[in-house]
């Protein structure tokens, strides 16, 4: 296995998320252009509006879920552990070895972690917030202090 | 620009100090063997300590252009990071320290045998230069 195979994973679900951006975001000019649209889709102008504004955040949870399936690859891979320790300690543990990545990165990754969270369960209230792109730079330059082949 | 509200004044100095050393070392190596050597000031920052000066070194040995650059005072595993690097190729050996001293490690965390001095320096910089 590769790192850069991994990586390219994290990269897709960005691809992903352009393309349904870029879709949605058509989609609001044309209902702009013609509101009957509205009728024929059957559906209210707040909701379709919410639905755009959500979008990046279902794509910060699949970019987190990548993640996480590459740090699990790693650690039973490259570091041949059998454990499957809860993403929070997956993420120390990966950080811990010998990897020498700077504290701020670990943070980072952290961050997005807990944003994730703030996400997807409602009571987890995350003081930092990251944009789609923000949350994969961050979690790629995580990803480039592992091994990078196993 | 990070700014720090009460960022450690005694670990930056200490950390700026042992910088300054490690440069002043590899000069020194590196002018002995007529290599051309040029400083220049990187400016790092990093959320314990905000912005700070340190110097990083360009370093032509014929045989290529080598870049020392440091990285962080606060890393993982460790109490500092410095990358030692080829310009052109970006074979790159990491330059950790830990137990008070320098430690010089491959790209895959390898430790290079011996310690960090001026043998081990020039033969990672050939190493480094080699295709």
């Amino acid at each position: 296995m590769r790192l850069k195979d991994l990586l390219k994973k994290l990269d897709l679900v960005s691809v992903e998320y352009r393309v349904c951006r870029l879709a949605a975001d058509r989609l609001w000019l044309s209902i702009e252009q013609d509101p009957t649209l509205i009728i024929q889709l059957q559906m209210k102008r707040a909701e379709i509006r919410e639905t755009i504004r959500r979008l990046e955040y279902t794509y910060i949870v699949r970019m987190f879920a990548a993640f996480e399936a590459a740090l699990r690859e790693i650690w039973t891979g490259a570091f041949r552990r059998k454990t499957e320790p809860p993403v929070r300690d997956l993420i120390d543990a990966t950080a811990a070895a010998n990897t020498f990545m700077t504290t701020d990165m670990l943070r980072a990754a952290h961050q997005v972690r807990e944003y994730r969270n703030s996400i997807v369960h409602v009571n987890a209230l995350s003081e930092n917030t990251f944009s789609l792109l923000e949350a994969a730079a961050h979690l790629k330059e995580f990803l480039s202090f592992m091994p990078r082949q196993w | 620009m990070i700014q720090v509200a009460h960022r450690n004044e005694a670990v930056l100095h200490e950390w700026q100090a042992l910088l300054e050393q490690l440069a002043a070392e590899i000069e020194g190596w590196s002018k002995s063997r007529n290599w051309a050597i040029a400083r220049h000031k990187a400016v790092l920052e990093e959320s314990e300590l905000g912005s700070y000066e340190a110097p990083s070194l360009h370093i032509h040995t014929g045989k290529g252009a080598l870049i020392v650059e440091p990285v962080a005072r606060h890393i993982v595993g460790a109490d500092g990071r410095v990358n030692f690097y080829n310009l052109g190729s970006f074979k790159r050996l990491v330059l950790i320290r830990r137990d008070n001293a320098w430690k010089l490690f491959t790209e895959d965390r390898v430790p290079w045998p011996g310690e960090w001095n001026e043998q081990t320096f020039v033969q990672s910089a050939e190493a480094l230069t080699t295709p």
